[in-house]
């Protein structure tokens, strides 16, 4: 070690050409790649919106659908209640239960083979094809009720969000730190108490997260409505009759040669869009009112 | 360091405890030096590990008991079995009996929750809740279903953790928004709002600065009137200034090849640090231990 008085040259200068170059091109690189992820989700709102708001009026949120493809007009009421009620139903299902099993494997049921039973179980039903999910609840409650219904659309939807639900929550409550449960353990809580008040308004926000996450995949999904829920033209929002969604209604409307079932399909698409990021959007804005600040 | 001696209470070898009477503490209450809980031949398991061998100690009422030596001799062990939260360990066992006012805490029927109201516990790292600061100290008594003059309960605990003029006008923001010495002493305001018996405290100030530590240190002394406090420190010197009695542990090679802590000594503060009986003690005192 050699000591000078002259200041060390601290500046960006004194890094060697190579490093400077490297360092461009990979801040190059990094750039582009988030250009390229950017561009197909840009290009897909720019065209959702593009294609559909032209179809989108006052009667879009009214009137039934009108049951010829040929023929434009009429609404879409009859999907975005049949997606509301869906949709809803399947989260109220889902997410109460997959929460529950979560707090279960983590702060319950830790390696116990019962909690290592349920935890691949959940991995397999990930796995699970949505179409397959369908057919399930086709054949155990579509043929045995004799009816297609809103409920049963819903059922295959709770089934195929339980999983995705349960094993999130877990990976959000295994990041609360220990030393919580700890501190609460110390204070003479009992499991339940420390669960309740300290372990899960620390991961609420996380959970809300995983939740609907589910939620919109939910939302979109077509093939296990198709089997289990019907077409249908008017509107209801009883669980126990036939229903229709958006998802289905795209499926529908955007395999017709017709332009007017085109434009609808793009309309179906906006407002999908639109209903899922309104309630994500609700979602955050709720938990951050009830989750605690990091600072 | 902090600019007091080394040893604040150099008192006759065989002094009684009372002898190392610390300032402001006049009045003793009653019972004061008794024995209020006591770890008989206990040995600590995680797995088939036995991390601690055979320990006997007592822990006597209203004085402040250290527990010193190397790392991994098992101090924090130790400490966790005086309120069950070894418990909290999967894999962990507790052979031996610890008692407190006389009963076996490991009995059958003993409900460790009931344990850790009586023996609260302040940790290592600070681990406020995240939640307000009114709220992490209103948590224990809540809780404990105490509902009538919570502020007012809350007040007396962040005033006997020496936290209250700091934090007063915002009472109602993060409690993790606060300084690691005031994110202790906010957890040790938690611990003392349910008003226990005990109070277990892991190297309390390891993660703070000298002036934090002394503000801890004679919050301590504070505390020792009403409470028994037992700290687990790497400071001998913060032994030696707040400490009326101490426990130097070593961790032991045994034939096998294993290694368990041990406890080496047990006695008056005064003694261990002039006069210990064991070399042992003498060298990691004095700085010799390897
Ligand atoms: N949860 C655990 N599972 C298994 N072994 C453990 C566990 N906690 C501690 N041990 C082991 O028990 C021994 C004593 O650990 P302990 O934490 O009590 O030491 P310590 O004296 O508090 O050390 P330090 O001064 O570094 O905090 C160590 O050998 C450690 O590896
Ligand atoms: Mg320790």
């Amino acid at each position: 070690m050699t000591t000078t008085d002259r200041a060390p040259d601290l500046t960006r200068r004194s890094l060697g050409t190579g490093r400077r170059v490297r360092n461009g091109l990979a801040t190059g690189a990094i750039a582009l790649a988030l250009l390229l992820a950017v561009i197909p989700l840009g290009l897909v709102v720019y065209y959702v919106i593009a294609k559909g708001a032209g179809v989108i009026d006052g009667a879009w949120f009214t009137e039934d659908i009108v049951n010829r493809a040929r023929r434009a007009g009429g609404g879409m009421q009859p999907a975005i209640v049949g997606t509301l009620v869906v949709t809803g139903a399947a989260a109220l299902m889902a997410i109460p239960l997959g929460v529950l099993g979560a707090i279960y494997l983590n702060e319950y049921g830790k390696q116990r083979p019962l909690a290592r039973i349920v935890r691949t179980m959940a991995d397999v039903m990930t796995g699970v094809p949505s179409i397959v999910m369908g057919l399930f609840i086709y054949v155990t409650v579509v043929l045995v009720t004799k009816s297609q219904s809103g409920f049963a659309a819903a059922l295959a939807l709770a089934c195929l969000m339980l999983p995705v639900v349960i094993r999130s929550a877990e990976e959000i409550l295994r990041l609360v730190p220990d030393e919580l449960r700890q501190a609460s353990a110390a204070l003479g809580a009992r499991r339940w108490r420390t669960t309740l008040t300290v372990v899960l308004p620390a991961a609420l926000s996380g959970i809300t997260s995983g939740s609907m996450l589910a939620i919109a995949r939910a939302a979109g999904e077509t093939a296990p409505v198709v089997v289990t829920a019907g077409l249908t033209f008017s509107s209801t929002w009883s669980l126990f009759k036939p229903n229709t969604t958006l998802s289905m209604q795209i499926f529908s409307n955007a395999s017709q040669p017709f332009a007017p079932a085109q434009d609808r399909a793009w309309g179906a698409a906006l407002t999908l869009v639109a209903i899922v990021l309104t309630f994500t959007v609700l979602a955050r804005l709720i938990s951050s009112r009830f989750a605690i600040k990091e600072r | 360091m902090t600019d007091r001696p080394l040893v604040n209470v150099v008192a006759p070898v065989d002094a009684p405890p009372a002898g190392y009477a610390l300032p402001g503490a006049v009045d003793q209450p009653t019972g004061y030096g008794s024995t209020l809980m006591e770890l008989s031949k206990v040995s600590v398991f995680y797995g088939d590990y036995e991390a601690v061998r055979d320990t006997s100690m007592p822990v006597r009422k209203h004085q402040i008991t250290a527990m010193i030596g190397p790392s991994g001799c098992g101090k924090s062990t130790i400490l966790r079995s005086l309120n069950r939260m070894n418990d909290l360990v999967s894999g962990a066992r507790v052979a031996g009996r610890v008692t407190y006012h006389g009963q076996d805490l490991y009995a059958r029927d003993v409900d460790p929750i009931q344990v850790r109201r009586h023996i609260g516990m302040v940790f290592q790292k600070p681990n406020p809740f995240p939640k307000s600061i009114f709220d992490n100290v209103a948590y224990g008594l809540r809780i404990n279903k105490i509902k009538d003059n919570i502020g007012d309960r809350v007040e007396e605990a962040l005033r006997g953790a020496a936290l209250w003029d700091e934090v007063k006008g915002k009472l109602k923001t993060s409690g993790l928004a606060l300084s690691g010495g005031q994110q202790q002493r906010l957890c040790i305001a938690r611990t003392i709002a349910v008003r226990p018996d005990v109070i277990l405290m892991d190297e309390p100030c390891s993660a703070l600065d000298p002036i934090a530590t002394s503000k801890i240190e004679d919050l301590m002394h504070e505390l020792a009137k009403q409470y028994t406090i037992v700290i687990v420190t790497h400071n001998m010197q913060q032994a030696a200034r707040v400490s009326h009695y101490t426990a130097f542990f070593t961790a032991e090679v045994d034939q096998a090849g294993v290694r368990h802590g041990r406890l080496v000594e047990f006695n008056d503060t005064g003694k261990i640090f002039t006069n210990p009986a064991d070399k042992r003690t003498e060298d990691y005192i004095t700085g010799r231990f390897g």
